[in-house]
C-alpha cells in the first residue's frame, strides 16, 4: 500500500506519459500514480509501471469526477492532485510529506514549465503555443520537447477577489506572515495540491455539483480553511506547470463555456459567501480578515460580508481564471527564447554575479547597430558578463534570445522587452545594455554596494554623428543603469503593470527612481557612479527622445552639473571626427 | 440517481476471451449498463475494441482478483453489479431480469451453462444446467446433482440456493458494501470468492438466490489455457483458513450460526446430524 497516490485527471493531454515519466523520475517515496484518460486515450501511450494505475472512460465525465474516480482507487494515507503537464523536483514526495498535517492542504511552489518549442527545418525557434507554421520562413514546424522549469517566477501565494475570481497574492509573500518555507496561502491555482485522504473524502473536496471544472483551487483552499485547517505552500520544493492560455489547439482541454465557469462561481458563491457549507466552522470573513488587505476586496466588502449582507456584482467576464499565468509570468510567455547556449554555462562556467541584458526595436541603422554590439560582446567575453537580449526581431546575440515577433515598436514594448531580459537572465547584478551606446569596458567595473537602489552611470557623453559634437553633463539615463536584477525586476514589473492600466507617460520618464512623481509600491533609492571613462550616447536620427545640444534649451539648468563640449575629443575614445567615421 | 441500471465488472488477468465476453455482454444486455474491465497487470492484445459503455482499469502489476474486483466497484456508478469471470456468455436480457427480482439483500446468480469458448457455443453436458450447489462439510461449494435434476425444482424460477460457484454473481452495490465484500486481507487475492459471499450473504439475514429466468455459459478452465492467476499455497491456505473461521465466527457482522444455514437447507449431501451438532456446539 502506498503512501501517497498522485492522481491525474487527463482529456486529450498529450503530455500526460511524460507527466507520469517525469514523476516516477522524481519519486523517492513509496507514491503511486493513478491517471485518468477522460474519454481519449493517451497517445503516446502511456508505458506499463507497477506503480501506476489508469482508468479509461469512453465519454469524459468532467475533471472533478474523474479526480474522484482516481482517489476511489487510492488505498494511501495522502492524495496529491496534479494536472497532466507538470514535471517536478526530485524528492518533491518526500519533501511534501515530511512537512504534512493531517488537517492541510499543501501545494508545493509552483513555476512555470517550458515544455517545449516549435521548430522548423531552418531552426527558427517558436516559444510553445498553437501550432503552425513557422513565423520567419513559412516552413512547417515540428514539436521540440524541453520539458524545463523555468527560474522563474515562483508562485507561492494566492487569493481570489470577492467575485470570487481566482488571483496570483504577490503582495502577500512580501508581508512578515509571508516569510519562512512553509507559509500560508488563502487560495490555491489549483494544479497541484495535496491533502489526506481522509480529508479528501471528508471534505468533499472535489464535488461534482461545482461542474466539470472551475473554481477547482477555490474549492479545496476554502474547504480546507473553513473546517478548521490550513492551506500552506511548502517552499522547500516546487513544481512545474504548463500554462495554456492561447487558444486553438494549446488551449484548455475541458470544453469550458463561460456558463459552466458561472456555474461554478455560483455553486462556490452559494456555499462558501451565505455560508452554508455544512462543513464549515468557520466564516468566510474569517479568511478573508485573515489574509487582509487582500486583492479585490474593498472595505466595504468585508464589512458586508461580516454583516452576512453581502451582495455579488456583475461578474466578469474572464473565463478561466487560474488557467492564467502568473503576471510576471505573462511577458515572456509571448515571447520566443533562443537559447545560443545550454541554461547554465555562462562564459566563465560559474554563475556569474554579474550580467549584462541588451535590448532594440532592432531597427537602428546598422551602421550603428553592429559596432554597438561588437563592443558589448567584445567586454562580455573580456570579463565574462552573460548577455540575455530581448528583442523585436529574433538575433543571435547573448547566452539568450526572447524576441517578440508580434510586438509593435514603442516604450511599452521597450518596458516588456526589459522584464523578459530580466527574468531570463540569471546573473544578479544588471547592467543595461541599449542599441545605441558605445559602452566603456570601465563601465562594467562597478559593484553595486545596495541592493535596494538603482546606480546611474553619470559619466556619459552624448555624440552628434552628423559633425562630431560632443556633449557632457551629469545625467540618470536607463542606458547607464545598473541594479541588483531582483529589485529591478520587481520595480519593471509594476511599472508595467501601470502601463497597462495607464498608459505610459512622460510623467512617468523612463528612469526609475530619479524622481518622485510616481509614488510605487516597491519604493528604491537612488545612486550614482562615476566610471573612469565614458560611455557614449551615439545621437543619430533615429533616436526615440530628442536631444538637446544648447544649455538654453533646458527649462532647469539646474540639472545642467558638469556641462561640457567638444568637437575634438572624448576622454577615452580619441577623436570624436574618428568615432563618427566608424558608425558611418 | 445512478446513471446506470448495473455495473459489470470484469476482472481479468492474461484472459484470451475477454473481448469476447465483454462483446457478449454489451450485445446482450437490453437495459442501461456499463461495464468495467479491470486488466489486473497486462494489456491484451490486440486492443479491447472501444465502446462509450466500457471503461477499464488497468493496473501496473497484478493486484488480484478481490481487489480487482474492489476496484471496479469503487467506480461503478450502477445500482447493481454484476461480477463475471472473463470468459463468459450470457443469454439475451440478462441484465433486465436479473434487476427485476433483486431484493436488496439477495445475491443472485444465474442458471449456468457450459461455454465452449472457442466456438463461443453450450457445451451439452448432462451435468448442466446447475442450478443449485451446496457447501460441502468441508465448506467447498458443489453442484447439487439431485437438485439441479429435480422436475419440480425446475418449475420454482426463483430459489434459494445454498451455496455457487462465483465465476458470476449479481446484486444492489450498496449490499456489496454492506457485505463489506471484497476482504483481501482475510481472504487474499484469489481464492474463495463465493464462500467469503455467500456466506455472509445467508449469516447476517440476506438471501443467495437462483434466477432461472436467465442463463450464462461459463468456460471452465483446463490447464490447456492455464488460469490468469498463479496461485501460491501460502494465498490458498488463507483464504482456506478465513472460510475455515466460518465453523466459530465468520465475520463481525455475522447474526446466524453456520448450523443454522444447514438445517435451512437439510438435509445436505455430506453433513450428517452429528456434523451439524458439532458445529453448533463448535467442536467440529
Amino acid at each position: 500500500m502506498s503512501d501517497l497516490s498522485i492522481l491525474i485527471p487527463a482529456r486529450k493531454e498529450m503530455f500526460l506519459a511524460k507527466t507520469i515519466e517525469d514523476i516516477l523520475q522524481n519519486i523517492e517515496g513509496d507514491t503511486e500514480v493513478i491517471a485518468v484518460m477522460d474519454g481519449y486515450w493517451a497517445d503516446p501511450p502511456i508505458p506499463q509501471h507497477e506503480r501506476v494505475t489508469l482508468i479509461h472512460n469512453p465519454e469524459s465525465i468532467g475533471q472533478r469526477a474523474a479526480t474522484n474516480q482516481a482517489a476511489k482507487l487510492s488505498k494511501a494515507k495522502y492524495i496529491m492532485k496534479c494536472d497532466a503537464h507538470c514535471a517536478f523536483e526530485k524528492g518533491f514526495d518526500v519533501k511534501m510529506m515530511s512537512e504534512m498535517h493531517d488537517d492541510w492542504t499543501m501545494a508545493p511552489v509552483m513555476k512555470n514549465l517550458h515544455a517545449f518549442d516549435w521548430v522548423c527545418p531552418d531552426g527558427h525557434r517558436r516559444y510553445q503555443g498553437p501550432s503552425g507554421p513557422c513565423q520567419d520562413c513559412g516552413k512547417p514546424t515540428t514539436r521540440d520537447i524541453l520539458w524545463q522549469a523555468k527560474r522563474s517566477p515562483n508562485s507561492v501565494s494566492y487569493c481570489f477577489d470577492s467575485a470570487p475570481h481566482f488571483q496570483y497574492f504577490g503582495e502577500f509573500s512580501k508581508r512578515p506572515e509571508g516569510q519562512g518555507d512553509i507559509t500560508a496561502s488563502m487560495s490555491l491555482q489549483g494544479s497541484c495540491w495535496m491533502l489526506t485522504r481522509d480529508k479528501y473524502w471528508k471534505l468533499g473536496i472535489c464535488d461534482e455539483n461545482f461542474g466539470s471544472w472551475g473554481s477547482q483551487g477555490i474549492e479545496v483552499a476554502v474547504k480546507t480553511w473553513l473546517s478548521g485547517g490550513k492551506v500552506m505552500v511548502n517552499h522547500k520544493t516546487w513544481y512545474a506547470h504548463m500554462f495554456r492560455t492561447q487558444g486553438g489547439d494549446f488551449g484548455f482541454p475541458y470544453p469550458i463555456s463561460g456558463s459552466d465557469q458561472e456555474k461554478a462561481k455560483r455553486y462556490a458563491r452559494d456555499l462558501f459567501f451565505n455560508n452554508n457549507w455544512p462543513k464549515q466552522v468557520l466564516p468566510l470573513s474569517w479568511l478573508v480578515e485573515k489574509f487582509w488587505p487582500v486583492k479585490g476586496w474593498t472595505e466595504e466588502d468585508l464589512v458586508k460580508l461580516k454583516a452576512n449582507t453581502f451582495k455579488f456584482g456583475a461578474l466578469g467576464s474572464d473565463i478561466k481564471p487560474a488557467e492564467s499565468e502568473p503576471l510576471e509570468d505573462k511577458l515572456p510567455f509571448e515571447g520566443i527564447i533562443y537559447q545560443a547556449l545550454p541554461e547554465d554555462s555562462g562564459p566563465t562556467g560559474d554563475k556569474s554575479i554579474k550580467g549584462i541584458i541588451y535590448y532594440t526595436d532592432c531597427q537602428l541603422d546598422p551602421k550603428i547597430a553592429e559596432p554597438v554590439r561588437e563592443q558589448i560582446l567584445k567586454i562580455s567575453e573580456e570579463k565574462g558578463l552573460p548577455i540575455v537580449s530581448a528583442t523585436l526581431k529574433k538575433m543571435d546575440f547573448g547566452v539568450k534570445n526572447i524576441h517578440f515577433p508580434s510586438l509593435k515598436k514603442g516604450y511599452p514594448a521597450m518596458f516588456k522587452q526589459i522584464i523578459a531580459a530580466l527574468e531570463h537572465s540569471k546573473s544578479d547584478i544588471i547592467f543595461f545594455c541599449e542599441h545605441d551606446i558605445l559602452y566603456h569596458p570601465s563601465h562594467f567595473d562597478f559593484t553595486p554596494p545596495d541592493k535596494d537602489t538603482f546606480y546611474y552611470n553619470q559619466n556619459v557623453w552624448f555624440l552628434r554623428t552628423s559633425d562630431g559634437h560632443a556633449l557632457h553633463y551629469d545625467v540618470n539615463q536607463l542606458s547607464g543603469l545598473c541594479g541588483y536584477r531582483e529589485a529591478l525586476l520587481t520595480h519593471f514589473r509594476e511599472r508595467y503593470e501601470m502601463i497597462l492600466k495607464e498608459g505610459f507617460s512622460r510623467r512617468m520618464g523612463f528612469e526609475p527612481m530619479t524622481h518622485h512623481r510616481i509614488k510605487w509600491q516597491n519604493d528604491y533609492k537612488l545612486g550614482t557612479w562615476i566610471s573612469e571613462y565614458p560611455n557614449i550616447d551615439i545621437r543619430h536620427p533615429g533616436n526615440l527622445t530628442g536631444q538637446r545640444w544648447k544649455k538654453e534649451q533646458f527649462r532647469n539648468k539646474k540639472l545642467l552639473v558638469n556641462w561640457q563640449e567638444s568637437d575634438d575629443e572624448i576622454p577615452g575614445w580619441g577623436k570624436t571626427k574618428e568615432l563618427i567615421k566608424k558608425l558611418s | 440517481m445512478t446513471p446506470y441500471d448495473v455495473s459489470i465488472l470484469i476482472p481479468a488477468r492474461n484472459e484470451i476471451f475477454l473481448q469476447h465476453t465483454i462483446t457478449d455482454l454489451l450485445t446482450k444486455a437490453e437495459g442501461s449498463i456499463e461495464v468495467i474491465a479491470i486488466l489486473d497487470g497486462y494489456w491484451p492484445s490486440p486492443q479491447l475494441i472501444n465502446d462509450v459503455r466500457l471503461k477499464i482499469i488497468h493496473r501496473g502489476h497484478s493486484q488480484g482478483m478481490r481487489a480487482a474486483i474492489n476496484a471496479g466497484a469503487a467506480i461503478a456508478k450502477g445500482k447493481y453489479l454484476l461480477k463475471s469471470d472473463a470468459h463468459c456468455m450470457f443469454a439475451p436480457g440478462f441484465d433486465k431480469i436479473l434487476t427485476e427480482q433483486c431484493d436488496k439483500n439477495w445475491v443472485v446468480v444465474p442458471r449456468r451453462f457450459s461455454l465452449d469458448p472457442e466456438k463461443w457455443e453450450l457445451i451439452d453436458n448432462p451435468k448442466y444446467p446447475i442450478d443449485y450447489m451446496y457447501l460441502s462439510n468441508d465448506l467447498h461449494g458443489v453442484p447439487w446433482n439431485e437438485k439441479n435434476k429435480d422436475p419440480e425444482l425446475k418449475k420454482k424460477l426463483i430459489d434459494e440456493t445454498m451455496s455457487n460457484q462465483g465465476s458470476v454473481w449479481f446484486m444492489a452495490k450498496d449490499y456489496f458494501h454492506e457485505l463489506e465484500l471484497m476482504d483481501e486481507t482475510s481472504y487474499g487475492i484469489f481464492w474463495n470468492e463465493f464462500q467469503e459471499i455467500g456466506l455472509k450473504c445467508w449469516l447476517s439475514g440476506g438471501r443467495v438466490m437462483v434466477n432461472k429466468k436467465t442463463w450464462y455459459a461459463h468456460w471452465h478452465k483446463t490447464n490447456e489455457f492455464g488460469r490468469g492467476y498463479s496461485l501460491s499455497g501460502g494465498e490458498q491456505s488463507k483464504a482456506l483458513a478465513a472460510v475455515d473461521r466460518w465453523k466459530t465466527m465468520g465475520w463481525h457482522k455475522q447474526t446466524l450460526p453456520l448450523s443454522w444455514l444447514i438445517e435451512r437447507f437439510f438435509p445436505v449431501p455430506s453433513w450428517t446430524p452429528e456434523l451439524i451438532e458439532a458445529v453448533s456446539s463448535n467442536k467440529l
